[in-house]
């Protein structure tokens, strides 16, 4: 019924003086793969903290699957990310202290119930059946960003928010991770990539261009 | 514990009406404002709190701090009978939310059965109170029917928080039933779905089980009290005795020489039963033989307990050299004879106490 | 999970812990030590009033009272009123007369051991154990000290009534002077004659009489030349503790109901007693002997406002304490959260973590507090009582509760602090 899974309108973002997204209008489908490119202070982690509904806009509607959230609580926020949204970051953001199979479990805590068998098999899913007992600090970086895409997966959501996934990550692993979201993709998943390697742009079915918290173009494959 | 129990009767019907109005207009919220709320739901949370209001002012009739501790230094019962009204109203509000959770589960039907049964009882309890005050006031006659409703439903009123938790248990066991239905047409869910139904069954359980030790919470208390520690000491059963063909009670001396009270029953010509009791009062066979009755405070008897000997109408302690004179709230002396090894009571002497007996 | 997170976050940041504990503990260890001396007093007063057996004392109403120093009265008996001997039985013939277990007189002039003149000693005559006649004399009753005194322990015989020279010595007195059993003894009082006393018991078991010869009272009527001279008679009675209602017979009569009326006329309550006591003795003050309410309970409900006020403002200082440690504690840990809700966490799972904590904490201050005032109290409980105290079970829960409570306002007031922490910092690499 809806075509649009996540579709933004006249949205606007200030911080005090600063205009980090303007007028900003932004549809994306139901297994689309978006990459987001622009300059550094362009605006993409700004509208990628709204697309997650971990900020809210100044002003403007965000329908997240034909629903507006833009109104919501903070709580009401936490609801619909928990669903719908996992989260990919640069610096990994692993808790330092949980091992890698504990930190997956936690997002399926928060989520609902925890279960190891399906922590597990996502681990496996991502190659690292044999680090699960390893703490982040004993894995290499492309290993953490594995676990981070893991624990992005674990609760299946439709939508997956990468934020410069590959940014810390040597060519060899970039090529891996990059691997699994093109096997997301494949599998129907929504994905929303920021990027500053125009190479891993070109991977999506379209790009756009940040400036100064507008779309200055658009690029369809 | 008294005052656990008195706090728990008096606020009872205040939550459960509490947690039914939550039930009716779930998305009300707390503190209804009359402007911009339902109308209804703000007149319903007003009730609520003119009901909290009348059961705190008739608490308030009650209750003194001597309740609390005889003594008014810090010790150990001030600090238990304090303790108790917390959890008692900790108990009480924890009611609201379950209550509502498990009422809003159920749907409307149940709503209105828990909401006609509380309202009503409410109504009955209430209405007796005010025609008891209208009654004091000399605004109403005092006819009998008005005096023994009010009276009857004095009676009634302990029981009705069992019925309230009566109710409280026959929802949850609603709840579970509709829950295992559910369950089980169900078809088996995979993948996240299964997790999240997981979830939900958990914080079911979690709901399930705060009721069931709420309502475990407070009805052991209310049965321990109202069954055992609040129930009247009993007297010892009287052993029937028949008198002789002279008419002479016979007592043999040996059966009653432990120190203990021992009761006796026996007919006198009147026709009335009589009871009395002998007990040793030294070490040797010195006995007081005595009406079971107080020339005070009527035929309520006395018993032992420990090593005392107690009035049951007044609590006064009796002291046992002392059974067998007339005084303060002594028995009633029975005199008697001593032959051989047997305590002989005339039938005359017997009838002489026959109208201390019976007379109510 | 939510345990496994609890363990790190416990045994994380372990100097900002011991703080927190220490702060609660010194708290709790103040709320420990107040509960300990208050409760066992109060406890003991309870004990004391909620008894049946009561010990009242009958006095002359006059204004020359005794001086007592160091247990010898100094105040020259001439010149002071006193009761009758003969009155004596009309304490039997009161309405509660059957609920009197015994009573005893007593006359006391100090004297002079000869040998051992430089110490005046207290001569106390009394009944030991005797018959006396009711009012009419139709029936006879055996009373005297042995019956309200029953925890003494008498090492020898007791005395003979009827032997006016027998007489009885306190431990501390004959342990001073060397005296046994079956040895005689010369008191002289101020002015008279020298007496010779025959010991027939050492007594033990009573501060008040631990320096002091017992005789039989006529023994000291005759020496202060006062026949049928009575100081103070000791009263044992069975009695039923005071009550709402008793309270309400004294203050408002006239509100009791029929029923209420009768049940407060057929109680034996101590004041009813005492007051029928005084209405039958001649010139008597009658009054209950509660020596706990009246020595300790005295102090204790004179500082027992000081006490809630500092228990109270202890209370404000180590909250503020805790919440200052745990709102660090966040400030520091905020990055942590800020992922955790990135992740999915609601603020209640965050929060319950550090209420979970503060409870952990809470309990550990509470137990070290709670030892320690054990300790503390032992030594305050002596030197303003020179008794011990007896821990009683109900301080743990007290001083357990008071450290949770700490704790947990305290964590409550550095709460808000985590709703402030945005999870957009995660995304921005903010961590
Ligand atoms: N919390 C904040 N307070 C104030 N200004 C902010 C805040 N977050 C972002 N900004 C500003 O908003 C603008 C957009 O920032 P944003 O982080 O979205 O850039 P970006 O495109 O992600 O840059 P980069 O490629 O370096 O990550 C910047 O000018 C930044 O300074
Ligand atoms: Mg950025």
């Amino acid at each position: 019924m809806n075509e649009l899974i996540l579709e933004l309108k006249s949205i606007k973002r200030c911080f005090g003086k600063i205009t980090a997204l303007d007028d900003f209008h932004f549809n994306v489908k139901p297994g689309e793969w978006v990459s987001i490119m622009g300059p550094s202070g362009s605006g993409k982690t700004t509208l990628l903290n709204i697309l997650a509904c971990l900020d809210t806009p100044t002003s403007g509607d965000y329908l997240l699957d034909g629903i507006n959230v833009a109104s919501f609580n903070e709580d009401q926020r936490t609801v619909i990310r928990r669903e719908k949204i996992g989260l990919v970051f640069q610096q990994f953001h692993l808790i330092p202290y949980l091992t890698a199979l504990e930190n997956i479990l936690l997002a399926q805590y928060y989520h609902s119930v925890i279960d190891e068998d399906e922590a597990m098999a996502v681990l496996v899913r991502v190659g690292l059946e044999h680090r699960a007992t390893h703490l982040p600090s004993q894995l290499s970086g492309g290993e953490q960003q594995r676990v981070c895409v893991a624990r992005a997966l674990i609760n299946q959501p439709a939508i997956i928010l990468a934020d410069e996934p590959t940014g810390n990550l040597d060519e060899e692993n970039e090529a891996i991770v990059l691997k699994f979201f093109k096997d997301l993709h494949q599998q129907g998943k929504t994905i929303i990539l920021v990027t500053h390697n125009p190479e891993i742009g070109q991977e999506g079915d379209r790009i756009i261009y940040l400036h100064h918290g507008k779309i200055v173009e658009k690029v369809y494959f | 514990m008294l005052i656990f129990v008195n706090t728990l009767r008096e606020f009872s019907a205040v939550a459960f009406t509490a947690g039914i109005v939550f039930a009716l207009f779930p998305s009300q919220g707390f503190l209804v404002r009359p402007c911009t709320g339902k109308a209804t739901a703000f007149l319903a949370q007003c009730l609520v709190i003119v009901l909290f209001l009348a059961s705190f002012y008739k608490f308030s009739l009650h209750f003194s701090y001597a309740q609390f501790s005889s003594v008014s230094i810090l010790n150990t019962d001030m600090i238990i009978n304090s303790a108790s009204l917390f959890v008692a109203a900790a108990l009480l509000i924890a009611v609201v939310p379950v209550l509502a959770h498990l009422l809003t589960m159920l749907g409307k039907r149940m709503i209105r059965l828990s909401l006609f049964i509380v309202l009503a009882m409410i109504f009955i309890r209430w209405s007796a109170e005010v025609t008891l005050g209208l009654l004091e006031l000399n605004l109403w006659d005092a006819s009998a029917a008005r005096v023994s409703f009010v009276a009857k439903i004095g009676h009634l009123f302990p029981l009705m928080i069992y019925i309230e938790m009566a109710l409280f248990a026959f929802l949850l066991l609603a709840f579970f039933c509709k829950r295992r239905a559910l369950l089980q047409n169900e078809s088996v869910e995979i993948g996240i779905n299964r997790r999240k139904s997981e979830y939900s069954t958990l914080i079911e359980k979690r709901w399930m089980k705060s009721a069931l030790l709420i309502i475990v919470a407070i009805v052991v208390p209310l049965l321990y009290q109202d069954l055992y520690a609040g129930r009247a000491p009993k007297l010892s059963p009287a052993v029937a005795v028949a008198s002789g063909e002279d008419g002479v009670i016979r007592i043999r001396m040996d059966d009653v020489k432990n120190g203990e009270l021992h009761r006796f029953s026996a007919i006198s010509k009147s026709g009335k039963q009589v009871r009395f009791f002998v007990i040793n009062r030294g070490k040797s066979k010195d006995f007081g033989v005595a009406f079971d009755a107080c020339a005070l405070c009527a035929d309520k008897g006395y018993i032992k307990k420990s090593r005392h000997v107690i009035c049951l109408a007044c609590g006064s302690l009796i002291f046992i050299p002392s059974i067998g004179r007339s005084g303060g709230c002594n028995p009633i002396p029975l005199k008697y004879e001593v032959m051989d090894d047997m305590i002989l009571i005339k039938p005359e002497d017997l009838d002489a106490g026959a109208k201390y007996f019976g007379f109510f | 999970m939510f345990f496994r997170l609890l363990e790190d976050s416990v045994l994380r940041n372990r100097r900002r812990k011991v703080l927190a504990v220490v702060t609660i503990a010194i708290a709790a260890t103040l709320m420990s030590v107040l509960a300990h001396i208050s409760i066992d007093i109060g406890n003991k007063m309870a004990k004391e009033l909620n008894s049946y057996e009561t010990n009242i004392r009958i006095l002359p109403k006059s204004e020359g009272v005794s001086l007592f120093l160091g247990g010898v009265d100094y105040n020259p008996l001439k010149g002071r009123f006193f009761l009758n001997e003969k009155d004596l039985p009309r304490i039997k013939g009161i309405f509660w007369g059957n609920n009197i277990a015994g009573f005893s007189p007593f006359l006391t002039v100090p004297v002079k051991i000869t040998g051992y003149d430089a110490i005046p000693v207290p001569l106390v005559g009394t009944f030991f154990q005797r018959q006396i006649g009711d009012v009419d004399g139709s029936q006879s009753f055996e009373t005297g000290i042995r019956f309200i005194k029953p925890y003494w322990t008498i090492q020898g015989a007791w005395p003979d009534d009827l032997q006016q020279n027998n007489a009885l010595v306190g431990k501390a007195l004959a342990d001073a002077l060397n005296l046994g059993v079956g040895q005689s003894l010369q008191v002289t009082p101020d002015k008279g004659a020298p007496v010779v006393l025959q010991i027939t018991g050492i007594l033990s078991g009573d501060d008040t009489y631990d320096h002091a010869v017992m005789v039989p009272i006529e023994t000291v009527q005759n020496l202060a030349g006062l026949p049928d001279g009575v100081e103070s008679i000791d009263v044992s009675a069975m009695s039923v503790p005071e009550s709402a209602l008793s309270r309400k017979a004294r203050t408002h009569p006239d509100s009791l109901d029929v029923q209420e009326y009768d049940l407060w006329y057929c109680t034996s309550y101590v004041s009813s007693i005492a007051h029928q006591l005084e209405e039958a003795i001649p010139n008597a003050l009658v009054k209950p002997v509660w020596h706990v309410a009246e020595t300790q309970g005295a102090v204790i409900n004179k500082i027992q406002l000081l006490m809630f006020v500092m228990t109270l403002v202890i209370f404000i200082a180590a909250g503020l304490g805790v919440a200052t440690i745990i709102q660090t504690s966040i400030l520091e840990r905020s990055g942590e959260i800020a992922l955790m809700k990135a992740i999915g966490a609601a603020n209640h799972h965050v929060a319950l973590l550090f209420v979970a904590e503060a409870i952990l904490l809470g309990v550990i201050g509470g137990v070290c507090g709670y030892l320690l005032g054990m300790g503390f109290s032992q030594i305050i409980g002596f030197d303003l009582f020179t008794s011990t105290i007896a821990p009683s079970p109900i301080v743990g829960p007290v001083v357990g509760t008071y450290a949770v409570a700490i704790s947990l306002t305290g964590t409550v007031f550095g709460l808000t602090r985590i709703r402030r922490i945005s999870p957009t910092a995660a995304l921005h690499g903010r961590i």
